[in-house]
């Protein structure tokens, strides 16, 4: 067992393109989520795997093809040595300003006195993830995040 | 998606027929929580206990649905399963909700 996770560094557990629309990212998260129990991943783990990967998707869907009928997403989830990496390809509009939008990590303000009904999605990615990763080349947007997890304690290894 | 109301005692109890609250259903969940309290009054709780699944935008329209309820009245959540109440901790939205355990627990004292 502890060999199978050691030679299976850079592994990639999904990968799938689709149509930039909201029912499409809903389609790909599920799929990378039996993807992810497959190999064992567990459900705490899962569910963080699950809301970036829907989070970074849904962003590119609202904000790089904002508009825009036909636009296409290239996804991987890849098993890193103690990470999972998400890579995010797309050929939308850049990110404002060629950068990641800023958000604090912590003391985010009382929220109570102007609810925002928007807005969270960027402070989940920026919780839930140990960094992100944006650039810009050749037209497209890729993006890669990187949550920590451990494959050691995976409660079975992978079957492949 | 599809949501659905009933009066228990003194409170108006929402249910979720929809596994998932994400972007793909948040303006229709909006749309029907909008419809659906719009003749209720005091206490509305959304029951969530089917729900396995929140992402921003649903979260969104969960805050929207509370922001445009009118003055009488409260939204409370029910029956959060663990990765819906992550996605409310890591906005600290649980702060801004009164979040019951169970639908038994948000009516148990309420009811009669």
């Amino acid at each position: 067992m502890e060999i199978m996770h050691q030679t299976a560094e850079n592994q990639v557990l999904f990968a799938h393109r689709f149509d930039a629309t909201a029912d499409s990212v809903r389609q790909t998260v599920q799929l990378a989520c039996a993807a992810l129990v497959a190999v064992g991943v567990g459900d705490d783990a899962r569910g963080t795997i699950e809301l970036v990967l829907a989070e970074a998707l849904n962003n590119v869907v609202e904000h790089a093809y904002a508009g825009c009928a036909q636009g296409r997403i290239d996804t991987e989830l890849r098993r890193a040595p103690g990470q999972v990496r998400i890579e995010i390809r797309d050929q939308g509009a850049p990110l404002p300003g060629g950068a990641l939008p800023w958000c604090p990590r912590d003391g985010l303000a009382d929220v109570r006195q102007s609810l925002p009904e928007g807005g969270f999605g960027w402070q989940l990615l920026v919780r839930l993830t140990r960094h992100i990763c944006y650039v810009r080349i050749d037209g497209e947007n890729r993006l890669t995040l990187v949550i920590d997890h451990d494959w050691w304690n995976a409660p079975k290894p992978s079957p492949s | 998606m599809n949501l659905s109301g009933r009066r228990v005692g003194s409170a108006y109890v929402i249910s979720v027929d929809e596994p998932r609250i994400d972007a793909a259903v948040a303006i229709q969940f909006k749309d029907q929580m909008r419809a659906l309290t719009a003749t209720a009054t005091g206490r509305v709780v959304l029951d969530l206990s089917g729900v396995t699944f929140v992402d921003s935008s649903g979260l969104g329209a969960i805050v929207a649905s509370m922001k445009q309820m009118d003055k009488g009245q409260t939204l409370e959540l029910a029956g959060l399963m663990p990765n819906v109440h992550k996605v409310f901790e890591l906005t600290r939205m649980n702060t801004v909700f009164r979040i019951h355990g169970d639908l038994d627990a948000a009516l148990g004292r309420h009811a009669g």
